[in-house]
């Protein structure tokens, strides 16, 4: 069986992350903003992964569907948006996290219904077995950072799967760039407290 | 220190997925913050929905 080192591996070869620097969206922005379709669709094709992603381990009711309403919301807002690359980004994950707070709250105010944490079937792309390797580890991640507090949850998902700078976090969440910075280092080490206490999810 | 205790740039080094010098002990949080930020990479952006299609004025894909 394939270890968590491998599978990341795996993971990360088949995204091509570490080869690949992204390209940048300035010029996209630009075009999307003068009414450019198919460079906002580029800037879909680009992002909606990443915020889809981001929404998932947040384990919102619908990852795939919220993501279309942040991009539908993102192409109106479009003409107010100022800034550059990272700026679009972290303007982008504001709006994500804000349509994924409404979803949590819709969702406390609704009967709780079964949990579906069967097979992601958008973990994987490719070799049956890989894909499979894929959804166990995604589980086994998302176990993890539900030990976390809501705080720390957020900060930790913004920072690593969103790629934020704790400045754009702290802005992001209305705290202070201080209160970021603890609150992530007590997740790391909350992290590893738990990895020390169940070695078995390691 | 203990070996609980996390400097600055540790946290910045386990955010980032980087491996901590000297810190074997955290070889699990890095794997972990490693592999988010590797699944984000292959998590596919999903399909547009028609009112987004129709909102930013894509032409649908051809049906088969």
């Amino acid at each position: 069986m394939q270890s968590t080192d491998q599978r990341t591996e795996t993971t990360a070869k088949r995204s091509g992350a570490a080869r690949r620097p992204p390209p940048s969206l300035a010029p996209l922005v630009d075009d999307a903003r003068a009414g450019c379709p198919r460079a906002f669709e580029e800037i879909y094709r680009l992002l909606a992964g990443h915020v889809a992603s981001y929404l998932r381990w947040h384990r919102a009711s619908d990852p795939d569907g919220l993501t279309n309403d942040v991009f539908a919301q993102v192409h109106r807002k479009l003409p107010t948006f100022e800034g550059d690359d990272q700026g679009f980004r972290s303007w982008l994950f504001t709006i994500a996290h804000h349509r994924m707070i409404d979803d949590r709250r819709r969702a406390n105010r609704q009967p709780p219904v079964q949990d579906d944490i069967g097979v992601d079937e958008s973990a994987g792309c490719g070799d049956v077995e890989e894909d499979a390797f894929a959804v166990m580890a995604c589980d086994h991640v998302r176990d993890l950072v539900a030990v976390l507090s809501p705080d720390q949850r957020d900060v930790v998902l913004l920072r690593v799967v969103a790629d934020l700078s704790v400045e754009e976090v702290a802005r992001l969440l209305g705290k202070g760039e201080g209160a970021v910075k603890a609150l992530q280092h007590r997740a790391l080490s909350a992290l590893r407290r738990h990895l020390d206490t169940h070695p078995a999810l390691r | 220190m203990t070996s609980l205790d996390l400097s600055t740039r540790d946290v910045d080094d386990i955010i980032d997925g980087a491996s901590v010098h000297g810190r074997t002990d955290l070889a699990g949080v890095v794997e972990l913050t490693s592999f988010m930020r590797a699944s984000r990479e292959v998590e596919p952006a999903p399909p547009m929905r028609a009112d987004l299609v129709r909102l930013i004025g894509v032409e649908p894909p051809p049906a088969n």
